[in-house]
């Protein structure tokens, strides 16, 4: 039965050009199937062994992620951590999709609001602080693996690499299995889930199961968007295809491939700059007004002829002095892509859900790039600006839950891209750290989902509160919307006090929110270190965790970038913030204990985990940031 | 660094240009002044600029300033008209002002001139220690000055727009440029030195008492490096502790190093008198002092009961009796009375108390307090 199921989608599925070229015409005829293998026998020369290899199987896990970007990795984390068997599908060989050494984008969040950032928190921060710790030398081959270390460490994480999910067995309107094609290991597998969480960017799984989406732009009627065309069309954002150059200490000559696509900026508008073009240029893009993943080998090659026409410009239109030392020293090969499809949820986030900054109930993420919508044509319609940059937020602004999981397919949740939103939404909510938000919510809400034996439609219904406090917990940030964590037991102390304060309060520790925003202060700081906060109890409680989380200066971007820049706004290292050492002490029947010490932290969240113990008090004394004179937290929790 | 980039030479000059502002004027006029030949980084040029930065003694002997000629613009395409300008600083390198040649006015894009409003914003901007052109790269504005473009600078895909409130439309370049002669980190750190090294003694202790923190910190920084312990100075440090808390850790890091005697004095003066946050301060200072204070000064260092009900005081105060004066009756006595008190800082006490050798009657009050609330212990 399930055999037939999945003949019958494969037969309507939208598949990748390439990938399985026989499943997309399948009928049931078993020697069509590329798994079907009863000629191939395998003989080993050097045991005379000969056997038909298994080229099938089945595995079974509780939540299922396809695609290792931002999102991915954070939907995967996040629901592992939350106690979840957990596989996460990638069809790269590396983790990181945009921001991976394949690609080479700038893993962007809320870079620059009135001029400083509001960068997330939670595990995306996470990320790019090991980042920071493993990767001094600002590598990005070097970036993959820090991923991958960060994904494989997981002890509830199946990673599979070079793995596409190209179908799906659907029933009842859930997804069943999906159908993933392994190449590097010719094996076809099906993966039998109960959440199944597209994070894949294109969305194949989703739209084989049927999900419904959309593409394209809407019209300014439909949401009542101003930046919107007057009537919808198809045009889809493009693709970019960077590269980097070095300076080579002499002059270097430069002559095109024969794929090169002359580039003269004539016509071009004034604002397609080439401002740090060493590192790339992000207008080299193409996009569609049809089927953009139809097209996506079409355009790869496209823009593998744009790029040099434009590095030809560069060297030899005699424009650029400054450049006669420069080399290419990458070039990227595959495309970073912006838009395809958007799938719809219970509620589509628009346009003026973000510049009116409307409050959800169901809210788990936020953003605050600006609307970013690039121009319709691309490189190919150079006279108008690369990037409207229609609207710049003076504050974050909130996404509903609700925008992350289909409408119809109801086992089925999204992060990243594709999620429900309009075109004009999707110009800022796109950036990878905005996107890596939307995955540990859609990570965490699957726990939920597993261990309640509900569906996601139900925790935006009934479990809000839970995941809105799981995530704040995990430390993510929820605009206006503070944390009360009934199980938090910091909450319930009589008194806190710190041993010397510079700015902020030591109560500010409890007050739920996480950063200093909209210029209310939610700290505490210390003046010099050693420094201390202590809190005290009427009666004993007992005790086994801390989690403090301390300040990674989140005005401040960290991710890495190709210029290095280390300035006010972007920093090239871990920040001196940061609290690196700290001990925990507990009072037990009128003695200090020691409970725990953290040594070398590198986490934002610091969490001291100790057996169990009946305190009456607990001071947490910080020793030593990684340079910064006085420690600064923003948040105390203690539980049982 | 400083010792390699700044020349100082104590010698009267005298300008040939004359500037609008009329206040300047009366200044060259009548002040000594002190010219200072300095290497500057700019981040508009790759090589150090020398240049020559005035210092302008006032009458009252108490505060400087200082003023530098620059180049309106860094312009390396020679398509910019470049005039003089005449940027001020106050004792501590803060931007105060710029000014102009009598008759000379700023440029904008196509032969456009500043206008009123233009001069306004312009010292807005440089006034603003946090203006986006701290962040902005010579090289993302170079390509934007011979465009139309009412974008200002934007690299990569980070979309880096200047605010039109954050900049002169038209004179991005100018902007930059001025605003990174205006807070230059090397003119700051040059200034700085110089009022910290020709400071008297005199001129310290009036910065303590004057309401700058900037100043009171400078002035205790060099109060430790100079060995300053004058018994005025340390009273002009006391007095500022008491009535500025957010100079309580300089001003603790310079009372450790005196000797022990004055101390001892100043560290009881500010328990004393201080508030909460100096009294918390200076009981941590005495725990980790390495003075051999006696038991009796522990036991002079009593603290009123409404000090104590607060628990932070409290809580200090028990820990350093317990490290420098245990076991002391004086102290037993003072605080066995809050035992009936609120029951936290009661508890603190029971705590303390249970590890002091006590009287019958003080041990009987303890063993009551063990017994009425043995729950919560």
């Amino acid at each position: 039965m399930k055999r037939r199921d999945f003949f019958k989608k494969g037969a309507n599925a939208a598949l990748a050009a390439g990938t399985l070229p026989l499943i997309a015409t399948s009928c049931a005829v078993n020697q069509d199937l590329a798994y079907d293998r009863e000629t191939d026998k395998w003989t080993q020369l050097g045991s005379s062994l000969s056997e038909i290899p298994n080229r099938t199987k089945t595995k079974n896990y509780q939540v299922a992620v396809v695609g290792g970007g931002a999102a991915g990795i954070c939907a995967a984390v996040s629901a592992a951590r939350n106690g979840m068997k957990v596989v996460l599908i990638q069809d790269r060989p590396v983790l990181g999709g945009n921001a991976s050494s394949e690609m080479r984008v700038h893993l962007n969040g809320v870079n620059d609001i009135k001029g400083k950032a509001e960068r997330e928190t939670g595990i995306i921060e996470e990320i790019l602080l090991h980042n920071r710790f493993e990767n001094e030398q600002e590598s990005y081959p070097v970036f993959d693996h820090v991923m991958y270390d960060f994904v494989v460490r997981e002890p509830n994480i199946t990673l599979m690499l070079n793995t596409q999910a190209i179908n799906s067995l659907v029933k009842d309107n859930k997804i069943k299995s999906a159908i993933c094609w392994q190449s590097t290991t010719e094996t076809m597998f099906t993966i039998n889930a109960d959440i199944f969480i597209d994070c894949s960017g294109d969305g194949l799984l989703a739209a084989s199961a049927g999900a419904l989406y959309r593409t394209g732009r809407e019209g300014k009627a439909e949401f009542d968007e101003t930046y919107a065309p007057d009537k919808p069309d198809g045009w889809q954002m493009g693709a970019t295809l960077l590269m980097s150059s070095k300076d080579m200490g002499r002059p270097i000559k430069y002559s095109p491939p024969s794929y090169v696509i002359k580039y003269t900026h004539e016509g071009a508008s004034k604002r397609r700059k080439f401002a740090g073009y060493q590192d790339g240029i992000w207008w080299i893009e193409v996009g569609s007004d049809g089927d953009i993943i139809g097209d996506f080998e079409n355009n790869r090659h496209k823009l593998m002829g744009y790029l040099h026409g434009v590095w030809d410009f560069i060297k030899n239109s005699g424009k650029f002095p400054e450049a006669e030392n420069l080399a290419l020293d990458w070039v990227g090969s595959l495309p970073c892509r912006r838009e395809s499809r958007r799938f719809v949820g219970d509620y589509i986030v628009s346009e003026k859900d973000m510049t009116e900054h409307k409050h959800f109930y169901d809210a788990v993420a936020f953003g605050g790039w600006s609307l970013d919508e690039h121009n319709p044509g691309g490189i190919e319609n150079i006279s108008e600006p690369p990037s409207y940059f229609h609207y710049h937020f003076k504050k974050v602004y909130e996404f509903p839950f609700r925008a992350l999981y289909s409408k119809n397919i109801d086992n089925l949740m999204f992060a990243g891209r594709n999620v429900s939103q309009t075109h004009i939404a999707l110009s800022s909510s796109r950036i990878m750290a905005t996107c890596a938000l939307m995955g540990q919510a859609v990570g965490t809400a699957s726990a939920i989902c597993v261990e309640r034996n509900v569906l996601p439609r139900t925790v935006a219904k009934s479990h809000i509160n839970e995941l809105q406090e799981q995530l704040m917990r995990d430390d993510a940030f929820i605009p206006n919307r503070p944390s009360n964590d009934s199980d938090d037991l910091a909450r319930k102390a009589s008194l806190i006090f710190s041993s010397s304060t510079k700015t902020g309060d030591a109560k500010k520790l409890l007050n739920g929110i996480s950063r200093d925003i909209d210029g209310e202060i939610n700290h505490w700081m210390s003046d010099g270190l050693h420094a201390e906060v202590q809190l005290e109890w009427e009666s004993p409680i007992t005790l086994s965790k801390v989690e403090v989380k301390c300040d990674t200066n989140v005005k401040r971007n960290i991710m890495m970038r190709k210029d290095s820049r280390n300035d006010e706004l972007f920093s090239n290292h871990n920040p001196v913030e940061m609290l690196k050492h700290a001990t925990l002490h507990g009072r037990i029947q009128g003695k200090w204990v020691k409970l725990a010490v953290v040594k070398d932290n590198k986490t934002r969240l610091v969490k001291f985990n100790f057996e169990t113990s009946k305190c009456t008090a607990i001071r947490l004394i910080c020793e030593e940031t990684y340079g910064a004179k006085d420690v600064k937290l923003f948040e105390l929790r203690c539980y049982a | 660094m400083l010792r390699l980039t700044i020349f100082i030479v104590y010698s009267a000059i005298s300008f040939s240009v004359s500037f609008q502002s009329e206040e300047t004027n009366a200044n060259m006029l009548t002040s000594d002044m002190i010219k200072h030949e300095v290497s500057i980084k700019h981040p508009g040029e790759k090589k150090r600029i020398n240049g020559v930065l005035v210092e302008l003694p006032k009458a009252d002997g108490l505060y400087s300033v200082y003023y530098m000629d620059v180049e309106s613009v860094i312009c390396h395409l020679n398509y910019c008209k470049v005039i003089p300008v005449r940027i001020h600083w106050d004792d501590l390198g803060v931007f105060q002002k710029y000014t102009l040649k009598k008759g000379a006015t700023l440029e904008k894009y196509k032969d456009d001139v500043f206008d009123d409003e233009d001069y306004e914003k312009l010292t807005s901007i440089m006034s603003n220690k946090k203006s986006p052109y701290k962040d902005v790269y010579i090289d993302e504005i170079i390509r934007v000055v011979d465009t139309n473009d009412n974008i200002d600078a934007y690299s990569g895909e980070t979309a880096i727009v200047l605010d039109p409130k954050d900049t002169v439309q038209g004179a991005v370049l100018t902007c930059f440029t001025l605003w990174h002669w205006a807070n230059n980190n090397d003119v700051i750190r040059i200034i700085n030195t110089i009022t910290a090294q020709s400071a008297s003694e005199e001129q310290l202790i009036n910065f303590l008492l004057s309401a700058s923190k900037k100043h009171a910190l400078l002035s205790m920084q060099q109060g430790v490096k100079r060995r300053l312990y004058t018994p005025a100075f340390t009273a002009a440090v006391t007095e500022k502790m008491l009535s500025d808390k957010s100079i309580i850790k300089d001003a603790i890091d310079y009372i450790e190093q005196d000797s022990c005697s004055a101390y001892s004095k100043t560290i009881k003066k500010l328990v004393n008198e201080g508030n909460e946050a100096v009294i918390i301060a200076a009981l941590k200072s005495l725990k980790k002092q390495k003075h051999s204070l006696p038991n009796s000064f522990f036991d002079e260092l009593c603290l009123d009961n409404q000090i104590l009900n607060s628990y932070p005081v409290l809580s200090n105060y028990l820990e350093l009796m317990t490290v420098q004066n245990p076991n002391s009756e004086i102290i037993t006595e003072q605080i066995i009375p809050l035992l009936n008190g609120n029951f936290i800082n009661a508890r603190a006490v029971y705590w303390f108390l249970s590890n002091q050798k006590l009287s019958k009657s003080h041990q009987k009050q303890l063993d009551l307090f063990f017994n009425t609330h043995s729950s919560k212990l």
